[in-house]
């Protein structure tokens, strides 16, 4: 409804239902789709109580999905109410939205300026557009993270539900940051442990006043609060821990983009084997 | 509950920044850290004290202004009994700077800091020093407010496009989700009187997830003159800014948009940058 102007202005006012809710923005591969990483946008959008939208990128005659995409073929962001549905919509009338990319040029300009209006990323470490297998993160997942004004949360590819919340910190400003923004993000997990990896450099432990400081802020939030240090080589220190454990959110600072290739290795086959099968939420400044 | 700092320098005691935190404990209980800077003792060793049940006690400060900042701190628990708020103090013995303050908003949500209150003894220029230092080193978000004004119940997000102006714009949707119903006013203002808002559609959007009672306007024609004229008619409003609103005002105002809109509009300013 437009309102009535005043002097010096112009206006437009918006009601809407929605009430605290948040915006993702899905990569979605137009040629190669995954079910579990649909499954797994799905269960993040009802947790944050999320509108989502599905920013499909495609290269034009290189989509094995063309045909079920070609309803929203041309239009830079529109509704997805025909025929293929990437996401589901969610209830409380917040239906997935659909912006088609198909200039390969624009790609990584055009997901910047989306992540600028949403809270939070969701990629498939694998979303790859050559022609070659890559090794993971993919070229463009490194990207993404990299251009990305909004945290980033990195799917996993099997996913069994959350029971801890793992804190990566390594004392900079920016893993504390993404601490904070996790938890505005994700309030819904306050019923959750907290475990705060400590990742140190030899000889330097946490200090018994950060602890405290970090122990008092995080208390009120979480259930319950533990550290964990973890001395030595970092790769191989969170590989280590990480190595077998299920149901665990990990949260990362700058620090988690340079880590993480740590999480995949190749096996004796040349197949991408993932160390860490979780979900990564990194974010930084 | 969220963590918020309440910072005052030795000698004064800034009602309007305690009756923020209040009002902010009356809609949510909050967990209130007074932090009491020395005046004259630049220092950096930090005491530490609880008013919870079972934790040490407040060692006492040594310096000439000790019996001022005992004061301070002895009203601040007695109003927080009162009020029913969590609290905790923190107090500096020695070397203070800045960087003491921003390890203290490292592990906060929330800085509410007096823009008339905070250092004011010193003349204004180094008074207006010391306010902006903390607002560049705080890694949390600031309230800057006045001393005397209408607790907000109206939220004004300042929007020019930038990422700094939407970032702030989330952050505080995310500190106060229980104030996104409260109406909000998204407002643009550019030299260039023909520009479009940039990329309204994508902001209104991101906007109206958080904000359920949402006007966007874009103030035309003078900007310069009618931001001043329009801001009169929303008393009882936060504004919300990024960056502190250089990229904001610095084309057309002349003078700084937090100083004008606290002082003559007597709004409190919600501020919040990426920390680097």
């Amino acid at each position: 409804m437009i309102k009535k102007p005043r002097p010096g202005c112009s206006g437009l006012r918006i009601n809407t239902k929605h009430k605290n809710m948040k915006k993702t923005i899905l990569i979605v591969n137009g040629r190669q789709t995954s079910p579990s990483f649909a499954s797994f946008s799905n269960y993040i959008a009802k947790q944050t109580r999320s509108r989502q939208l599905e920013f499909t990128i495609r290269e034009p005659g290189n989509c094995a999905n063309c045909d079920s995409l070609a309803p929203v073929i041309g239009q830079e962001r529109s509704k997805n109410t025909h025929g293929f549905r990437y996401v589901e919509d969610l209830a409380e009338g917040n239906p997935a939205d659909v912006a088609i990319c198909d200039k390969w040029a624009d790609v990584i300009e055009k997901l910047r300026q989306e992540s600028r209006y949403a809270d939070l990323m969701i990629i498939d470490p694998a979303t790859s557009f050559k022609k070659h297998n890559e090794e993971l993160p993919t070229s463009f997942a490194k990207e993404a993270l990299r251009i990305s004004e909004c945290p980033v949360l990195i799917a996993p590819h099997i996913f069994d539900g959350i029971a801890d919340i793992v804190f990566c910190y390594d004392g900079s400003a920016s893993s504390v940051f993404a601490i904070r923004q996790f938890i505005y993000l994700f309030p819904e997990y306050n019923d959750k442990n907290a475990i705060i990896l400590h990742v140190a450099e030899p000889g330097k432990p946490i200090s018994e006043e950060t602890n405290s400081r970090i122990h008092n802020w995080l208390k009120p939030h979480f259930a319950s609060v533990n550290f964990h240090l973890l001395e030595g080589n970092v790769k191989d220190g969170l590989a280590a821990y990480f190595s077998g454990k299920e149901k665990l959110f990990v949260v990362m600072g700058a620090y988690g983009r340079s880590l993480l290739s740590s999480f995949f290795t190749k096996s004796a086959a040349n197949s991408i084997i993932r160390l860490i099968d979780l979900p990564l939420f990194i974010t930084h400044h | 509950m969220k963590k918020v700092l309440l910072v005052f320098d030795a000698t004064n005691f800034s009602e309007g920044a305690f009756e923020y935190a209040r009002r902010l404990n009356e809609t949510k209980p909050i967990l209130l850290t007074g932090v009491f800077l020395p005046m004259n003792n630049y220092a950096s060793l930090w005491s530490y004290a609880s008013a919870l049940p079972g934790v040490h006690t407040i060692p006492l400060m040594e310096a000439d202004d000790s019996y001022e900042v005992y004061r301070n701190i002895e009203r601040f628990e007695r109003l927080c009994r009162i009020n029913q708020i969590t609290f905790r103090i923190h107090k500096d013995f020695t070397d203070f700077a800045v960087t003491q303050l921003a390890r203290e908003t490292r592990f906060a949500d929330l800085l509410v800091v007096s823009s008339e209150k905070f250092y004011s003894n010193l003349s204004g220029d180094s008074a207006d020093a010391y306010l902006q230092d903390a607002l560049n080193e705080s890694e949390c978000p600031v309230i800057v407010v006045p001393e005397s004004y209408a607790f907000p119940s109206k939220n004004i997000l300042s929007y020019d496009g930038t990422e700094s102006s939407v970032y702030a714009i989330k952050q505080y949707a995310y500190l106060f989700p229980e104030y996104c119903s409260n109406e909000t006013v998204l407002v643009y203002a550019s030299v260039n009187h023909s520009a479009a808002i940039p990329e309204q559609g994508k902001m209104e959007e991101l906007a109206t997830q958080h904000f359920s009672d949402l006007d966007v306007f874009k103030l035309e024609f003078r900007p310069e003159k009618y931001f001043s004229v329009w801001l009169r008619d929303n008393q009882g409003a936060i504004v919300v800014c990024g960056s502190f609103g250089r990229s904001f005002t610095s084309q057309f105002l002349k003078r700084s948009f937090i100083s004008e809109v606290i002082a003559e509009h007597k709004l409190p300013v919600f501020i919040a940058h990426k920390y680097s």
